[in-house]
């Protein structure tokens, strides 16, 4: 029996001061510059400074790449530790609820979001002459350094994205080293409401490379689906992957691992508690899952 | 009327009917089960797959299904007998409803961690007050159109109250288990739910089925029941509390699961005769027998993505809802 419960102590490099926690702008600039190895470039006016992020995963690599002074404002679940995995650093940032009129009165320079599931605020933005950008959310590991440099490049911090984009490839090696010494086995990943993840999906994906099968291909799912308490003790895998939020557990869906039937089996399995702030947008968060499953491989 | 068939020969038959069910449904799910296996492994205390699956899902769920089948088909022949008006039913007046909103209310506020029958509590609170409600709004000796009515507007609120409060509750889910709660479930049950509704469950069945032999004096009008020794607020109060106690245990742990409360006492009063007392057993058990099959159905239909069981029961009791108002609609014109 083995259980390995990972808060958020994973941080973007082993040597990030988390002492440091009290200062909370400070800690998201010092992360920086320990990825980048060196002191935050000078002020460069030609780069936007008031920008506006729309959504939750435009929110995270703004956070992680820019100086906070340039922020004018993020999506209020960027600062939500059950959603975002750079909560910490969203503390003292001004938030929005997605409503132009909140958007407008901050004079955005530049205003990033995702390509699709825009509605009406882009509009209307758009409509008022604003500069709204839009990225391609990335659905494979690959699309994730594109995804990055593409951010950098629009908020004038290209450096800082090259730098994280190196952290995190040198991120997947060493999780593909680490599983290559390890033969496969099968896991399924449980989310509340008995969510799992299939092949086509980039948890899916993350799955296989830290060298498991799927559970839910078993079971025809290559989206995403919701597998029954019957189908995973059917299954029996040798892990079961736990996709938990925090926050309040007062609901049917997250006594997802409260069956009676599913208490006893999980206490005598590997389970592994991946809390969902590193799994809800696709970005450097899902590679720190994935290096936190192949270190679970040991 | 005549009965066509005694009851005590048709309830037999019906408790055969749900034991066959019963069979079929512990032998229904996503994943494939050889139960001398299942029941063998737990005869030796071996805690194997298929005993677990057997044991702590499938019967849970299957007992469930009983359990509120059977307080929805009771609690719909007692209310059409309180009431003296065909087109009663828990679901229908609201009762369903509003214990669903005390559940919401408890659940999503996270009150059991105070207590811990506060879901169940909650429940039976919001069907106690509702039924109430429609017995003010409606009169004792209602008609039609009137019930109706009051069943609408108490549903209306309860309804938008439920969503109300799950818009409001301080977590993720609590929207899209709206859902559940409308249209219920028993989906993912275990024995805990069975434990924690069944003992308030009993209570009411006893307190309705006590009230067999008021109701059919309140058949033949008020007058006649008190000549007969009826004291009347206190049996209606009894009665009150014993729907109150079933529904509100019922639909705290599978939400609200519409129709069979209306629907099982049209079906067996031609069987039965018009008499309220008898109707309320075998009530119980066509309630058990439907949801029994509504829950297979669910099941056979919709292995991975699974249907509300409230939807099936709805796509049999809605037609069956519409023939009824036109038969009562030519009657009495």
């Amino acid at each position: 029996m083995k259980t390995i419960d990972v808060a958020r102590s994973h941080s973007i490099t082993s040597n990030s001061g988390v002492s440091v926690a009290g200062r909370l702008w400070a800690l998201g600039l010092l992360l920086i510059i320990c990825v980048s190895g060196n002191v935050a470039a000078a002020p460069n006016h030609t780069k936007p400074q008031r920008i506006v992020s729309l959504s939750l995963c435009t929110d995270q690599i703004l956070l992680m790449l820019a100086d906070p002074e340039n922020i004018a404002a993020v999506s209020n679940f960027a600062a939500d530790p059950s959603y975002s995995y750079m909560w910490k650093e969203a503390q003292n940032i001004h938030f929005h609820a997605g409503l132009a009129e909140q958007i407008i009165p901050l004079q955005p320079d530049l205003i990033i979001g995702p390509e699709f599931n825009i509605g009406q605020t882009v509009a209307m933005l758009e409509a008022l002459g604003l500069h709204v950008q839009r990225f391609n959310t990335p659905t494979t590991l690959k699309a994730v350094s594109a995804y990055i440099r593409e951010i950098g490049q629009a908020i004038g911090e290209r450096e800082r994205a090259q730098e994280l984009i190196v952290q995190l490839e040198r991120e997947l090696m060493a999780a593909d080293n680490l599983v290559a010494q390890t033969p496969r086995q099968l896991a399924v990943s449980y989310a509340p409401n008995g969510f799992t993840a299939g092949n086509k999906t980039l948890k899916g994906e993350i799955l296989n490379r830290a060298g498991y099968d799927n559970v839910a291909d078993d079971l025809g799912i290559e989206d995403y689906g919701n597998i029954s308490v019957e189908q995973l003790l059917y299954a029996q895998p040798d892990l079961v992957i736990i996709d938990d939020g925090t926050g309040n557990k007062n609901s049917l869906a997250q006594s997802f691992t409260q069956h009676p039937a599913l208490r006893g089996y999980l206490a005598a399995k590997n389970t592994l508690t991946i809390p969902s702030n590193y799994w809800l947008c696709p970005g450097p968060a899902s590679i720190y899952a994935l290096t936190l499953l192949a270190q679970g491989r040991q | 009327m005549k009965p066509r068939i005694r009851p005590y020969t048709l309830n037999i038959l019906m408790l055969m009917t749900i034991c066959v069910l019963a069979f079929i449904a512990l032998n229904t799910g996503p994943v494939p089960l050889v139960m001398s296996t299942a029941i063998e492994d737990n005869w030796r205390g071996l805690d194997s797959i298929d005993s677990l699956i057997l044991f702590d899902i499938r019967l849970p769920r299957t007992l469930l299904a009983i359990i509120v089948g059977g307080t929805l088909g009771m609690a719909g022949a007692a209310l059409q007998g309180l009431l003296r008006n065909p087109l009663a039913g828990p679901g229908l007046v609201g009762v369903s409803n509003c214990a669903a909103l005390g559940a919401v209310i408890a659940l999503y506020f996270g009150l059991q961690s105070f207590v811990w029958f506060a879901i169940p509590a909650l429940g039976m609170l919001g069907a106690g007050i509702s039924v109430l409600l429609i017995f003010s709004l409606a009169g004792a000796n209602s008609s039609i159109t009137t019930l109706i009515l009051a069943g609408v507007a108490v549903n209306a609120v309860a309804s938008s109250l439920i969503s109300l409060a799950l818009n409001f509750a301080p977590n993720p889910y609590a929207m899209s288990e709206m859902v559940f709660w409308l249209l219920g479930s028993l989906s993912n049950r275990s024995m805990a739910d069975v434990t924690l509704a069944l003992p308030f469950i009993i209570v009411g069945w006893l307190l309705i089925l006590l009230s067999g032999r008021f109701l059919d004096a309140l058949s033949l009008g008020e007058e006649t029941a008190k000549s007969l020794g009826f004291h009347l607020s206190r049996h209606r109060a009894l009665l009150v509390i014993g729907i109150a106690l079933a529904v509100g245990a019922a639909v705290s742990v599978s939400g609200n699961i519409g129709f069979v409360g209306l629907v099982v006492p049209h079906l067996l009063r031609p069987l039965l005769g018009y008499q309220p007392g008898k109707l309320l057993f075998s009530s119980a058990l066509g309630g058990a027998i439907l949801v029994l099959l509504a829950d297979i159905t669910v099941q056979l239909s919709s292995p991975n993505q699974e249907l509300k069981l409230g939807v099936v029961t709805a796509l049999v009791g809605g037609p069956f809802f519409l023939f009824l108002i036109i038969k009562t609609r030519n009657s009495l014109q």
